[in-house]
């Protein structure tokens, strides 16, 4: 392959980022509508936890990671519904309980956080060919449930009490979901970094959502513009020399605020001053 | 070459003087565990000749780019232990570290004894002459030279260190068991294995309690890590905070004035004879 392409762990990252690009997405869509965009991160904090844990009784940090996170990731959705529209603060619950139990659990193990670490993040650059296989397996379940389910979730985020009403198992899709995204930053952000993962679930949807209609455009959108950013910032961070991760992300950070300028100057009526405060009081009258 | 760490670099371009072009990954003045990965390193790591890394997960990142290469990679933490299993030799085993759960074999830092470094100097020569057979002369005479001097440091540091009052170190990282086992140092440490993590206040009392009663009169702290508990146990025990360097990578300062191995350690050997009331030579 061409430059920057050119060598195989180039190759490698390039194909694991595509598919977390386009894949990471399509599970964000939803949690940016349910306004737990920060859920990748909050997950992040849990696994902190699960592998101090797991390092601490003796199982596999993985596992521990993963069920810990999984389990929180059902826990946060069951705070959100019964404290109503809060989901900030039950993310708040995630992010602080979990790197709380992750230090105290560091410190009784008397692992050093080097070894905490290394089972939590990985880098683009050092993805193996094994974890590329890894990467695409996961990339297929997303791409596979989220087919199955998104008419249901998008009810759902739309209007809850009507889609229980229309007969919609709302529980089910619920657990189902928590588990696809505890799963997703999981195993992502072994294999990349949970920089990459978290932001590459919300930043290509806030693009989408600017300029998108329909809620399937928006999921695909999203999808092609991480996939977008992914090889743009491996290809800057090759030619500058940049931490690759923070590249892509740097750049699914201009693509959204590129979008958004080009939304104002084509809309005069939404200043920029104005836009949201507007935004918000249109959702706030659609409520009630 | 690519070295991981500074000490390393050092051997390397000491070994190998201008015959070899080395390529220290660590910037100065961050911390070997942060490094982040960048392509250039990656490429820097993958095409070279020859890569020294710690080992044992020191840094992770390096250590799995390195896996991959074609090319040969010395991890200094596989070099066997000088001390052990040669016959009559001083192992100075007189030393003991003690501290929160980690021993002498989770403690990487081998290159602040100096009989360590020797055999890591060695190894670089060795590596460096089984790559470039018609220079093997060369590294010879450049390991000896570095030999030569890591044998008078050696020498230095047993003479003052022998003429101490006390003979307990407390530190903040459990950085120096190396050099205390060398020494007959007694290392105690405030957190564990990493400098970043917290100690408890239990943890805190007890050492703070044990330096008074023995009356230590220092804290050591690292030029890279932040004072932060260090002077909490200082204040609480009635001692001052010192500055000792692991050499894991060379500060900004000691870069700009090319300060090397050698010199950073004559100036641990100041600080720790000056904390430990030694009568030095």
């Amino acid at each position: 392959m061409p430059w920057p392409f050119d060598r195989e762990y180039m190759q490698l990252a390039l194909i694991a980022g595509l598919v977390v690009g386009a894949c990471a997405p399509l599970v964000g869509t939803f949690l940016v509508q349910r306004r737990m965009s920060l859920m990748g991160d909050g997950i992040g904090h849990l696994a902190f936890a699960g592998v101090a844990g797991g390092l601490l009784v003796g199982t596999s940090p993985t596992w521990a990671a993963l069920s810990v996170a999984t389990l929180g990731a059902l826990l946060v959705e069951q705070l959100r519904r019964r404290s109503g529209a809060q989901g900030d603060v039950a993310l708040a619950v995630m992010f602080y309980g979990g790197i709380a139990a992750g230090v105290v659990l560091m410190g009784r193990s008397g692992a050093g956080s080097a070894s905490v670490l290394s089972y939590l993040f990985g880098s683009i650059l050092t993805v193996e060919r094994s974890e590329v296989a890894l990467v695409a397996a996961l990339g297929l379940v997303i791409v596979v449930v989220v087919a199955v389910t998104h008419r249901g979730l998008f009810a759902m985020a739309v209007d809850e009490e009507w889609a229980r009403v229309a007969g919609l198992p709302v529980a089910m899709l619920d657990t189902v979901f928590a588990v696809l995204t505890a799963v997703t930053v999981v195993t992502a952000m072994r294999v990349v970094g949970v920089l990459l993962v978290a932001a590459l679930m919300v930043l290509p949807v806030a693009a989408a959502q600017v300029s998108a209609g329909s809620q399937r455009a928006i999921l695909l959108v999203s999808s092609g513009i991480g996939m977008i950013a992914v090889v743009v910032g491996l290809g800057v961070a090759r030619w500058l020399g940049l931490a690759p991760g923070g590249t892509i992300v740097l750049v699914a950070v201009a693509i959204f605020l590129a979008v958004t300028v080009i939304g104002w100057s084509r809309s005069p009526r939404h200043e920029p001053e104005h836009g949201n405060a507007g935004h918000a009081h249109l959702h706030g009258g659609h409520g009630h | 070459m690519v070295a991981g760490v500074f000490p390393l670099a050092e051997a390397a371009r000491a070994v190998g003087s201008d015959l070899v072009d080395v390529v220290e990954l660590g910037s100065p003045g961050v911390a070997p565990r942060d490094l982040g990965l960048t392509t250039d390193r990656v490429d820097a790591l993958l095409d070279a000749d020859l890569v020294l890394a710690v080992g044992k997960g020191f840094q992770p990142g390096v250590e799995e780019v390195a896996h991959r290469r074609s090319g040969p990679t010395r991890l200094v933490l596989e070099i066997p232990d000088p001390a052990k299993g040669v016959e009559g030799a001083d192992t100075g085993e007189r030393g003991t570290v003690e501290g929160a759960g980690t021993g002498l074999a989770d403690d990487p830092h081998v290159w602040l004894d100096p009989r360590y470094m020797e055999a890591i100097v060695d190894e670089v020569a060795a590596a460096l002459s089984s790559i470039d057979p018609d220079h093997e002369s060369d590294y010879g005479r450049g390991a000896r030279r570095l030999v030569d001097d890591l044998r008078m440091l050696d020498t230095l540091f047993a003479r003052t260190l022998a003429t101490c009052e006390r003979h307990t170190i407390v530190v903040a990282h459990q950085a120096f068991g190396w050099l205390a086992r060398r020494y007959g140092l007694t290392q105690l440490s405030l957190a564990g294995r990493s400098p970043e993590q917290e100690p408890d206040p239990r943890h805190l009392a007890d050492l703070a309690e044990r330096m008074r009663s023995e009356g230590i009169t220092t804290v050591f702290t690292e030029p890279l890590a932040p004072e932060g508990v260090a002077g909490t146990l200082a204040r609480e025990a009635g001692a001052k905070v010192a500055t000792l360097d692991p050499l894991e990578v060379s500060t900004a300062d000691e870069h700009d004035t090319r300060a090397g191995y050698g010199s950073v350690m004559e100036a641990n050997l100041a600080a720790l004879s000056s904390a430990l009331g030694c009568r030095a030579p």
